[in-house]
C-alpha cells in the first residue's frame, strides 16, 4: 500500500487546520454560510436532509485494517455507529456535526486519509478495479497510475474550480470491474503490438440525466504521458466546458457536442504544448511509486490445502459461499474473497462500527491487513490463503457478513434515495429491501445467476441505475413516489445504457413488477443465458408484453 | 392558501428544525408554528432570517402542510422525509448504537 511521505502529510495536517479556522469562523459568525458553503464542499462536508454528511476518500477502494478501524471508530464517536460505502469506493457518515468536523478529520489525518475533493467541482477520488494486484488476468497493478493520478490532482491549482465534478477510473483487466466506460476518463491499461504496457484513453462516459458511453480519443498511450495528456483532457475541458447550465456542464456534453474527433485534435493541440514539458512521468518516480504496491511474499499452498478441499467437499454453505463470494487471485494457494454488505433485507452498502472492526481484524489475520471497497458497495479481502478460507467464513458468518450473494439480484446497488438525500424525489432504500426479500432464497438467486439491479433514487443516477441489467429510477408524481424500470444496462467492458421499458409503476407494484421482468427471463432463457444475454437476443418486446399486456 | 410551517438546518449538527410559537427551534415539527395567511408565513420567515444571522439555522424556508387534527404534515414526499425520515432502520445497528450511547 501507499504510505504518506511529509509532503502529503504536510498538505493533510495544514488541510485541518485551515478547515479548523475556517468552521470557527463560521461558527463565530466572522464567515457567512454562503461564504463557508464551498469551503465545506471542497472539505467533502454537505448539508443534507438530515444533518451533515461527510464523505471520506478512500483511495482506489484499498484500506489497511488500521484506516477501516478509524473508519468504525469514527461512526461510534461522531456518528450513529455506522457509514455508508458508495458507489465511488468511498464511505459517507449520514449524522456528523459541523463542530465535530475538524476532528474526525484530524483523526482521519492520523491514518492517512482525508476528504479532500469528494465534493465540489473537482477532480474526485481516482477509482479502480477492487481486485487490483491480485486479479489473475490483469496486466499490472491500475493502483500505481490511480496513486499518481492522487498526487497530481489533489489540489491541483488549475482544476478546483472545474465547470462541474470530474471523475477518473483505471482498470487493468479485460473484464472492467471499475466501469471505466462511464466515468469522464476512463484508463485501460493495454499492450501493444510490441508486448508494452500503455493506456488506452476514454472521455465523456457518465450516467446522471445524460448517460453516455466514453468514447476512446487514445488507443494507446505511452505511459510516461500519462499526466501530460491527462493535463491535456482537463484544460480543454476547463476551458471549453459549460458553466452557463449545471445540467450540461459535465466533460461528455463537450464531447458530445464537440464530437469524439474535434474533441481528440483540441486535445492533441493542447497535448504538443505540455508533452515532454508539462507535469510527465520520470521513470524514477514511477518506480518509486510503484514499489509501494510490490506484490508481497506469498507462501506456498501448504499440506493444510487438502483440509480446503475437502471442507469443500462436505460442507455445502461452505461450498456454496467459495462459489458465490470468492475469486480466483493470481497466486496459486490464495484466494479473493469478496464481503457482501447486502444481507437479505438490509440496506445496500451500510456496514455498522462492529462490523468494520471485525473485517479489519480478519483482514489482519487472514489478508494481510489489507481491504477493497467496492464500486459494487461491497468489501474485498484480496490476499486469504486458500487454506483460511474456512475458519474465515466461520467467522464471517457470526458477524452475519457472509450473504454469498456477489452478483445476484439481492447484490444490490442503491443510492441513499430520499431517506438521507436533498437531491432525491423518492426513496430507494426500501425499494432495494423489498426486492431483496422478496427474492431471499438464494437458492432461487443462483438459479437466476447473474443478475445486476441498481436503483437512484432521482435522475441524477447515484444508484447506476442506467447501467443496471435491470435499472429503477425513482420518481415523484404528484408527491407519490414512482419507479420507471430500465433494462438491458450493463457497466462492464461491454457498457450500455438500458431502455425505460414503459410507464413507471406504483411504489406497491414495482416489486411485482421486478418479479415479472425476472420471470420473463426464466420462461425465454436458453441454456446457461444470463439475464443480460437473454435480453440482448430477445430485446425488451416479451418483457413489455408481460409487464403491461396482462393489465 | 395552505398553511405553512418553516424548516431550516441547525448550523451546528445540521438537523432539521421548525421554527416554534416561542422562536425557537424543534426538532419535531408537531411542536412548530403554523401560518394560516400569507402575512403570518412572512412573518415568520422574517424571524427565521433573523436566528439565519445570528447563526442559530442555516437556509429557512416555507413548507405547505396540511392540518390533521392540528398536527402539521408536510404536502411533499420531501418534507415528509425530511420531518419524519429516514423511513429505514439503518441496519441492524439501530440497537446496537443506542447500546454503545
Amino acid at each position: 500500500m501507499y504510505s504518506y511521505d511529509q509532503y502529503d502529510t504536510q498538505l493533510v495536517n495544514e488541510r485541518v487546520a485551515q478547515f479548523r479556522d475556517q468552521v470557527q469562523r463560521r461558527l463565530d459568525g466572522r464567515l457567512s454560510e454562503e461564504e463557508f458553503r464551498p469551503l465545506r464542499l471542497l472539505n467533502g462536508l454537505y448539508l443534507q436532509l438530515h444533518a451533515y454528511m461527510l464523505r471520506v476518500a478512500v483511495p482506489y477502494g484499498t484500506l489497511s485494517s488500521a484506516q477501516l478501524r478509524m473508519l468504525a471508530q469514527i461512526a461510534r464517536r461522531y456518528d450513529r455507529g455506522y457509514g455508508h460505502f458508495t458507489t465511488r469506493q468511498n464511505i459517507q457518515y449520514n449524522w456528523t456535526k459541523l463542530e465535530d468536523a475538524p476532528d474526525i478529520l484530524a483523526d482521519l489525518a492520523s491514518v492517512e486519509m482525508h476528504a479532500i475533493q469528494t465534493s465540489g467541482n473537482t477532480i474526485r477520488n481516482t477509482t479502480s478495479d477492487p481486485y487490483a494486484g491480485v486479479a489473475a488476468e490483469e496486466l499490472e497493478d491500475p493502483r500505481v497510475y490511480c496513486e499518481i493520478i492522487r498526487q497530481w490532482s489533489t489540489l491541483h491549482p488549475e482544476f478546483t474550480f472545474l465547470p462541474r465534478k470530474f471523475k477518473i477510473a483505471v482498470t487493468a483487466s479485460p473484464n472492467d470491474r471499475a466501469a471505466v466506460k462511464v466515468h469522464d476518463i476512463g484508463i485501460a491499461i493495454r499492450k501493444n503490438a510490441e508486448g508494452e504496457t500503455g493506456f488506452e484513453i476514454l472521455v465523456g462516459g457518465g450516467l446522471g440525466r445524460t448517460p453516455m458511453v466514453g468514447k476512446t480519443i487514445r488507443d494507446f498511450l505511452p505511459k510516461e504521458h500519462l499526466l501530460s495528456y491527462l493535463e491535456a483532457i482537463l484544460r480543454v475541458y476547463n476551458l471549453n466546458g459549460r458553466r452557463d447550465n449545471k445540467y450540461k456542464a459535465r466533460i461528455k456534453i463537450l464531447v458530445h457536442d464537440l464530437g469524439t474527433d474535434a474533441f481528440r485534435e483540441q486535445v492533441d493541440a493542447e497535448w504538443e504544448n505540455l508533452r515532454g514539458k508539462g507535469p510527465e512521468l520520470p521513470p524514477a518516480e514511477m518506480e518509486r511509486i510503484r514499489a509501494f504496491f510490490a506484490p508481497p511474499e506469498y507462501e506456498k499452498p501448504g499440506s493444510n490445502h487438502q483440509d480446503y478441499i475437502e471442507k469443500l467437499r462436505t460442507n455445502a454453505g461452505f461450498a456454496e459461499w467459495v462459489r458465490a463470494n470468492v475469486v480466483e487471485h493470481k497466486q496459486n494457494g490464495y484466494a479473493i474473497v469478496n464481503i457482501s454488505l447486502k444481507p437479505e433485507g438490509g440496506i445496500p452498502g451500510d456496514a455498522t462500527a462492529v462490523q468494520m472492526d471485525s473485517v479489519a481484524d480478519l483482514a489482519e489475520k487472514y489478508s494481510m491487513a489489507e481491504i477493497r471497497v467496492t464500486h459494487q458497495q461491497n468489501l474485498v479481502l484480496p490476499n486469504v490463503r486458500q487454506a483460511d478460507l474456512f475458519v474465515m467464513w466461520e467467522e464471517l458468518r457470526n458477524q452475519g457478513l457472509a450473504t454469498n450473494n456477489i452478483g445476484l439480484i439481492s447484490d444490490i446497488i442503491a443510492c441513499p434515495g430520499l431517506d438521507y438525500c436533498g437531491l432525491a424525489t423518492a426513496r430507494s432504500i426500501p425499494v432495494a429491501q423489498r426486492i431483496s426479500t422478496r427474492f431471499a432464497d438464494l437458492k432461487r438467486q443462483h438459479d437466476l445467476g447473474e443478475l445486476q439491479l441498481k436503483i437512484s433514487g432521482c435522475i441524477n443516477a447515484c444508484g447506476h441505475h442506467h447501467v443496471g441489467h435491470i435499472g429503477i429510477l425513482g420518481v415523484d408524481r404528484n408527491n407519490e413516489e414512482y419507479y420507471q424500470i430500465t433494462l438491458g444496462g450493463r457497466a462492464d467492458e461491454n457498457a450500455a445504457i438500458g431502455k425505460i421499458i414503459g410507464r413507471a409503476f406504483s411504489s406497491d407494484d414495482v416489486v411485482d413488477a421486478v418479479e415479472t421482468v425476472v420471470n420473463t427471463y426464466v420462461d425465454q432463457r436458453q441454456d446457461d443465458e444470463r439475464f443480460i444475454d437473454t435480453y440482448e437476443r430477445i430485446g425488451p418486446k416479451p418483457f413489455k408484453e408481460a409487464l403491461y399486456d396482462a393489465a | 392558501m395552505s398553511h405553512q410551517v418553516v424548516t431550516a438546518s441547525r448550523l451546528r449538527d445540521g438537523r432539521a428544525v421548525y421554527l416554534t410559537a416561542g422562536k425557537t427551534w424543534s426538532e419535531k415539527i408537531a411542536g412548530s408554528l403554523v401560518a394560516a395567511t400569507e402575512d403570518d408565513s412572512n412573518a415568520m420567515l422574517a424571524d427565521a432570517q433573523e436566528a439565519a444571522d445570528a447563526r442559530i439555522v442555516v437556509d429557512p424556508y416555507l413548507v405547505d402542510v396540511t392540518l390533521d387534527d392540528a398536527l402539521p404534515t408536510p404536502v411533499t414526499m420531501r418534507e415528509k422525509m425530511r420531518a419524519t425520515g429516514p423511513s429505514v432502520t439503518y441496519s441492524a445497528t439501530q440497537s446496537e448504537y443506542r447500546q454503545v450511547a
